[in-house]
């Protein structure tokens, strides 16, 4: 089962003789993540780790329900940020406002001088963007990270079809002004 | 139809192609940070795991685990096993309950069959190998009836048992056997006790229908049994040779005889 697709696994967790090894492998690939997304968005630790458990029990829940199209990771995330939308109860996963991404520019250019390395550089300004602006940041990961489609990141942060494109948008512009300083440096 | 942005975002996931080589390079090196961000972090976070999982066993939503399961299965093996330890230390018991027994000489619950068969060797008197094959053999097997046949012997000596573990006075337990106390040894007067003993010997060797139970040497008393009515007229016939007034055995009657010199 450690090679098993996250489809797989899903269906595993609805099956009462493999739902633990399959909970256990689910656990080891995504908690880290749903740690750092919910403490990213402001929960503290343990706050977040409950938030975590609150997120595998509605995927056991809803697992009898899936059907493996491939999209394991999309059906995944779209469970876990439905329960923790149903029991923090609180604004922890509101939506960024735009006006926040008129932001003094200048705070983007900060410590890109100390590296001289392409990838190096994109990767601290990806931190600084994710950390900055952490659902733009998300669905920049889910993407880059998890393959999901744009339909995918847009039924994840659940706006409507014209305020998603502007999302989108936003975070693609601004993820640019991240990595413009990174432009001229050479790859290793 | 989608927007550029939407485009852009597919290509990222790996689903359209960049529109340009920097667009390439460029998304290629955000995929290789954010997985290098999003990657586990050291070890699995047992602790994290461990709790999750007690959450979703209280909520019904996982089974126990297989050694959870098991538990109540080898919770039952295990009152099994100490059962059979206690029932086993109960009858290794009926030796100290012997001891003591010989100890308190007049209040020795008769009911020890089983411990007077096993005594030792060593008290036994000198005889012929194969008669006292036979007579071991015959004890043996009226032990194991008369354990069988007289529960209360465990009962009778229980109070024995616990004056030994100090949970009853000594006159609480002098009482509790006397309670129990079998009747007393047949005394059978004999003029020479080594001559006695090699006939009553012969008597038991020329008998089948009379067995031996048990021999304490030492106090020249035996333990024996006719089981059929010619046995039973064979050792009335050397004891009444002795003194015509001791009584007559019975068929399936224990007698208890204690040899004695005449004075």
């Amino acid at each position: 089962m450690s090679q098993a697709s996250d489809d797989d696994l899903i269906l595993a967790l609805a099956d009462s003789v493999q739902a633990r090894d399959a909970t256990v492998q689910l656990h080891r690939r995504y908690a880290q993540r749903f740690m750092s997304y919910l403490m990213r968005r402001g929960l503290d630790h343990a706050s977040a780790e409950d938030a975590v458990q609150d997120a595998f029990v509605r995927l056991l829940q809803r697992a009898p329900g899936f059907t493996p199209q491939g999209q394991g990771r999309a059906w995944i995330w779209t469970v876990a940020r439905s329960a923790w939308l149903d029991e923090l109860k609180k604004p922890v996963l509101v939506t960024e406002t735009l006006e926040s991404w008129h932001e003094n520019s200048t705070q983007v250019l900060a410590d890109v001088a100390g590296t001289s390395n392409y990838q190096d550089c994109v990767q601290g300004q990806l931190q600084r963007y994710v950390q900055a602006y952490p659902e733009a940041g998300q669905a920049i990961l889910w993407a880059a990270v998890d393959g999901l489609k744009s339909a995918q990141i847009a039924e994840l942060i659940g706006r409507s079809a014209g305020a998603t494109r502007q999302f989108l948008s936003q975070a693609r512009k601004r993820l640019h002004d991240y990595l413009e300083p990174c432009v001229g440096l050479n790859s290793p | 139809m989608r927007s550029d942005d939407e485009k852009w975002i597919d290509a990222l996931a790996g689903h359209d192609a960049p529109a340009s080589a920097d667009e390439a390079r460029m998304q290629q090196a955000v995929r290789k940070a954010a997985a290098s961000m999003e990657a586990t972090q050291g070890e699995a976070d047992m602790l994290a795991e461990r709790r999750l999982l007690q959450r979703l066993e209280r909520e019904g939503l996982l089974a126990r685990s297989r050694a959870q399961r098991w538990r109540p299965l080898r919770l039952a093996q295990a009152a099994v096993i100490v059962l059979c330890v206690g029932l086993s230390i109960e009858l290794i018991r009926v030796e100290p309950t012997r001891q003591l027994a010989q100890d308190a000489e007049p209040l020795k619950p008769v009911a020890d069959v089983a411990d007077m068969a096993a005594a030792p060797a060593e008290f036994a008197l000198p005889e012929p190998s194969s008669a006292r094959a036979m007579a071991e053999a015959r004890a043996a097997k009226q032990a194991a009836q008369a354990v069988k046949a007289a529960p209360p012997a465990a009962s009778a000596s229980a109070p024995l048992r616990d004056q030994a573990a100090g949970l009853s006075t000594p006159s609480q337990s002098r009482e509790s056997v006397a309670r129990a106390a079998p009747p007393p040894d047949i005394r059978v007067p004999v003029a020479d006790l080594k001559n006695a003993w090699r006939e009553l010997q012969h008597v038991l060797d020329s008998n089948t229908g009379l067995t031996e139970i048990s021999r304490d040497a030492l106090r020249d008393r035996i333990s024996l049994r006719c089981v059929v009515q010619s046995g039973c007229d064979s050792l009335r016939d050397w004891l009444h040779s002795l003194d015509d007034t001791l009584p007559e055995p019975q068929v399936g009657e224990v007698m208890h005889l204690r040899l004695e010199p005449r004075s």
